[in-house]
């Protein structure tokens, strides 16, 4: 049985490697948290991305990983037009990426009659937790050519929301990449809706909340 | 196809996203096409009002003017009414989308947008030019 905690996590790497795949055209690997797999993710020269929720409830979703591994992205999407847009493009396309992984993890976690809001994208360097609250309840980490991809998610109102979500596989497949976008179960995205009158939400499992 | 008749303006704080949705709109038909960007809904209404387009494609979190209060000034401006608007956000949903048509919104498309989402809104507003 999964719980609310797992179907979050595939949640995020759903909306990880569908928007990577999408916009700079790379695929992602799922890997197990742990102290080595996050450690480059989040060294001296890491750089982080971080796009708040604003509603319908407080949270955030955060991206960090390498410099170079940003750089890499801004190639891929501006091609020869990458290195005069320098410092800023790396920024804009970091930005953007985190935004859209944001995007489309509420759109799918949200119910269908309920709008959501997100913040403008900010950024930093070296590692997150130092200048941000250490306060996630959710950590995936893929692996991008190489390059670790650390994704924070933090408003504990998520995993309420995960709790209707049909279970994905957080297991890799034949070639270390995990779902498609066109695999995501009908289901994903029509979850049950709260009583529109109420706004209560019908009951749900219970799942076990943790932190990776 | 000659396309350089066709002018669109593509209107979002992001350069990269300008960027990926100019590439979208290019694969998707319009290759040649006349793209201007505006970085701010304020500068694209002034953009739009200092040259006819014939579609606009918006963000919707933007400053000065978002998306939403752009949608809502194009459909007031008497020369602007009639301009084709497709809405591209990360905060798209289908009460979003609801509530963006019933604005005037041509079609509301999520981030990241790929060519095949385009090609079909194209081909309707664009018929034979170029596909």
């Amino acid at each position: 049985m999964t719980t609310a905690y797992d179907r979050l996590c595939a949640a995020v790497f759903q909306s990880v490697s569908h928007t990577i795949e999408n916009l700079v055209f790379m695929e992602c690997e799922f890997i197990e948290p742990s102290a080595e797999s996050t450690a480059a993710s989040k060294s001296d020269s890491a750089i982080w991305f971080q796009v708040s929720i604003d509603e319908p409830f407080k949270g955030w979703v955060r991206l960090q990983g390498p410099q170079d591994l940003f750089q890499h992205f801004t190639h891929q999407l501006f091609a020869e037009h990458a290195d005069a847009l320098g410092e800023q493009g790396i920024i804009d396309a970091g930005g953007e990426l985190a935004n859209t992984v944001a995007g489309y993890l509420l759109g799918h976690l949200i119910p269908q009659q309920q709008s959501f809001s997100l913040g403008l994208p900010e950024h930093g360097r070296g590692n997150a937790d130092d200048s941000v609250a250490e306060n996630y309840i959710a950590r995936v980490v893929t692996l991008i050519e190489g390059m670790t991809l650390a994704i924070d998610v933090a408003g504990a109102q998520l995993l309420d929301h995960a709790e209707y979500l049909p279970d994905l596989p957080l297991n890799q497949s034949a070639n270390g990449v995990i779902v498609d976008a066109q695999d995501v179960p009908v289901g994903w995205g029509s979850a049950p809706q709260p009583d529109p009158e109420t706004g209560r939400w019908p009951a749900g499992g219970t799942g076990s909340w943790g932190k990776a | 196809m000659d396309n350089s008749h066709i002018r669109v303006l593509i209107a979002d704080d992001s350069a990269t996203a300008r960027f990926f949705a100019r590439r979208c709109l290019e694969a998707a038909g319009l290759l040649g096409a006349d793209f201007r960007e505006a970085a701010d809904g304020a500068l694209a209404l002034a953009a739009l009002k200092a040259e006819p387009h014939h579609l606009l494609v918006s963000d919707l979190m933007m400053p000065h003017i978002d998306g939403t209060a752009l949608l809502e000034r194009i459909r007031a401006s008497p020369r602007l009414h009639d301009l084709p608007v497709i809405v591209i956000s990360s905060a798209g949903n289908p009460a979003r989308e609801r509530q963006l048509k019933d604005l005037g919104a041509l079609a509301v498309l999520a981030k990241p947008v790929s060519p095949a989402s385009l090609a079909g809104l194209l081909a309707t507003l664009f018929p034979g030019d170029n596909r």
